[in-house]
């Protein structure tokens, strides 16, 4: 990952806090996440349900509830997002950064057509008349490669199909050619067959169009085909980062090791799998030390004392928040077995 | 806060009765020879399942248009062995899961028979549905949704052989047992709330209670598919575990095709209501013969960044199962269809180097091609990279990190 402090970064994130306060809970969800981005870069955020992936990336967003209580810092093309006032996010909402959701039949809205909906948004941010709008909602229609474009302008979104609707929202969310495109887990819903080509669609946009993406899944297939980087999330903190290929080839922590060990494929018939002991941690009560050491099969009596830093290992930008070298990890994993 | 402490103090009780005969739930002993349950001997297949269909009439889309008709299951004819567990694979819309339900009868098949271990279900001489779902039981996905929230993990797991006439204490100290079998410790967790737990504990529960019956058969549907990775491990581990233990015959439904290919025997793929492929794991994924299985595992995502998929097998969503597809009802996705495929409706066939591979194809691929025959380069590109062996290259990749 490039120094979050290099200042050509489009995106330049440093010590992102996100904590869910009210009168009756104190929950930290994220704690401390920095990376940067650049024009063009894929970044995917890898993790499981809680791990704070999705409210990382809706705080690049502000699109978080009033209990959410944010900290750290967040420039996006030069703007500090986190100082903005709430009057003028709606104009970088769409434009600089814009947002593809997972269920598209609850992102958009029912009771207008899908050309209503992204001339509405066009006209928005472009200012330009009712025409123009629309005209400019066929050549992306187009673009996203929907079949006898015209006809679906004038659809509603239950009229289409789920693959069709995911592709309308990618139309919408590109509207305004946003130079931040967050995707939260957009194929996810889809079936297999459509979920292929709707990846490869967001692959073949982001490369003509050159916006720098942020991409949230669970699924490690979905990032070995859209990531250029990877962040592993737990517990509301990057514990690996690096380029796809070098966590795939060499994970450095263990708990990507883990997350790696236990997706099934069919090699495993008929002998048992090797999951991840144990549950998430309970985010109102993480421990002092390293959060994966509960459930770490080479944990050591220091892991506890404090977080470990994130440092690097083999490869460009590759780092891994674990207090033993990987060759250490390795050793220890075999004397244990 | 009294009921309460009561409530412990009595589970206590059970909890030390399950203990004492440790065996509430007549867990069967492998080694003691055959099942008492098994009437047919094992050569009688437990379920065979013939021309089962169900259409719903939706009436007029149209004001003067023509009744419309939603052929969810057309036709589905398979048979389950005891003992193995049958995959059954297809996106959504396919029929898998109103497949599952007309096989407990929660939903009346229109026409077709359900044999279970020899026995017609709801015929005269045969097996009642009440009976049949003692024997087979359902997991379903949302392992919320299917829990009584007001009930405590016991009552919900005892709830089914209490209703069966089982005397109360003894179908706590079922549950009990049960619990342990799933790996919640009884102690902590007999008496907590649906809401208490984590979706992998909660699925837990959900299996303890399909036990309590006692069945002989679960179906599983998409029972792992909302779960983590992680905690989709640890439960495909656990029903592993108890299908060896007690003897289980499953029926897997899922989407996932990774998982289906861990823990199937046998698959069976369907598309918009219909049976278009089945036969031993190894051929499915091996040496696949339909082209729209083969679509489905290129369709896969590669799990190696530097080979990644570079063209979608398939264009566009499945069709509506509303007025499917004249003929083969994949034809106007399929890169093979010819003329014939929209006059004349395929019907299932074995392979001719193996019978127990079905195929519902005019023009199936050819077996050693595997998932990338002669004719589908150019619909595949590089996107059946790992589809075409039963171990492609990202599974040695995987294997040597496991190793």
């Amino acid at each position: 990952m490039t120094d979050p402090s290099s200042p050509a970064a489009l995106v330049q994130v440093q010590d992102l806090t996100v904590r869910f306060s009210n009168r009756d809970m104190n929950l930290p969800v994220v704690n401390g996440v920095s990376f940067s981005l650049n024009q063009g870069e894929v970044l995917c955020l890898l993790g499981e349900s809680g791990s704070g992936k999705s409210v990382t990336m809706r705080a690049l967003m502000r699109l978080l509830p009033d209990s959410a209580r944010l900290g750290g810092q967040v420039r996006v093309d030069g703007t500090d997002i986190l100082a903005l006032p709430h009057r003028k996010l709606p104009d970088i909402r769409g434009s600089l950064i814009s947002m593809i959701f997972q269920e598209p039949l609850t992102a958009l809205d029912p009771v207008y057509t899908i050309g209503q909906q992204i001339a509405e948004t066009v006209r928005r941010h472009d200012g330009c008349d009712r025409r123009a709008a629309m005209r400019r909602a066929l050549d992306l229609l187009e673009l996203v490669q929907i079949p006898s474009a015209a006809r679906r302008l004038a659809a509603y979104p239950h009229e289409l199909s789920g693959g069709l609707r995911q592709r309308a929202m990618i139309a919408l969310a590109l509207s305004c050619r946003p130079k931040l495109l967050l995707a939260d887990e957009p194929t996810t819903a889809l079936d297999a067959t459509v979920q292929i080509q709707v990846l490869l669609l967001m692959r073949e946009l982001q490369r003509e169009l050159g916006m720098a993406t942020i991409f949230v899944t669970h699924d490690l297939g979905v990032a070995c085909e859209v990531a250029d980087k990877v962040a592993v999330m737990y517990a509301g903190r990057f514990v690996e980062t690096g380029a796809i290929a070098d966590i795939m080839d060499h994970p450095a922590h263990p708990y990507t090791q883990g997350l790696l060990r236990s997706t099934v494929h069919g090699g495993h018939r008929g002998e048992d799998l090797a999951p991840i002991p144990g549950a998430p941690p309970d985010l109102a009560a993480l421990p002092p030390g390293c959060c994966f050491a509960p459930r770490c099969g080479v944990r050591q009596s220091v892991c506890d004392s404090a977080v470990p830093a994130l440092s690097g290992r083999e490869g460009p930008g590759h780092a891994a928040r674990c207090i033993l070298p990987p060759s250490q990890i390795t050793l220890l994993q075999e004397h244990t077995a | 806060m009294l009921l309460r402490a009561k409530k412990h103090d009595r589970s206590k009780a059970a909890l030390a009765a399950a203990t004492r005969d440790g065996d509430a739930l007549r867990l069967l002993d492998r080694d003691s020879g055959p099942d008492p349950r098994d009437r047919g001997g094992p050569a009688q297949p437990m379920l065979i399942v013939k021309d089962l269909q169900k259409h719903y009439d939706i009436g007029r889309t149209a004001l003067r248009g023509p009744r419309s008709v939603v052929r969810a299951v057309d036709g589905v004819s398979f048979e389950v062995a005891k003992g193995e567990t049958l995959g059954i694979v297809g996106e959504s819309g396919c029929g898998k899961s109103t497949t599952a339900r007309l096989l407990m009868h929660l939903i009346e098949p229109d026409a077709g028979s359900v044999i279970f271990d020899g026995e017609e279900v709801s015929d005269v001489r045969g097996i009642s549905v009440r009976d049949l779902r003692r024997n087979m039981q359902m997991v379903f996905q949302d392992s919320y949704a299917s829990l009584n929230p007001r009930l405590t993990l016991a009552d919900s797991i005892a709830f089914g052989p209490a209703v069966g006439g089982m005397p109360r204490a003894q179908a706590q100290a079922r549950a009990l047992t049960l619990l342990r079998m799933v790996g919640l410790d009884p102690e902590s967790y007999a008496q907590r709330y649906p809401h208490e737990l984590s979706g992998g504990q909660r699925q837990r529960v959900n299996i303890a209670r399909a036990l309590a019956m006692g069945p002989r058969v679960l179906i599983l549907d998409e029972s792992v598919s909302a779960l983590d990775k992680s905690v989709e491990a640890q439960v495909l581990n656990l029903l592993r575990e108890l299908k060896r233990d007690l003897g289980l015959t499953y029926i897997f439904i899922s989407h996932d095709l990774n998982v289906v290919q861990y823990i199937s025997d046998r698959v069976m793929v369907m598309y918009l209501g219909q049976v278009v492929e089945s036969g031993p794991v190894d051929r499915i994924y091996g040496a696949t013969r339909h082209p729209y299985t083969a679509a489905l595992l290129s369709s896969r995502p590669s799990m190696d960044p530097r080979r990644r998929v570079a063209k979608p097998p398939l264009s566009g969503d499945p069709p509506n199962p509303i007025n499917p597809p004249s003929g083969c009802r994949f034809r106007t996705r399929c890169p093979r269809a010819q003329e014939r495929c929209a006059s004349e409706a395929p019907m299932l066939a074995a392979a001719p180097d193996h019978d127990a591979h079905l195929t519902a194809c005019h023009f199936p691929l050819s077996a050693a091609g595997g998932a990338t025959p002669t004719g589908m380069e150019g619909l595949h590109g590089a996107a059946a990279t790992d589809s075409g062996h039963a171990y492609g290259h990202t599974t040695k990749r995987l294997l040597r990190l496991q190793a």
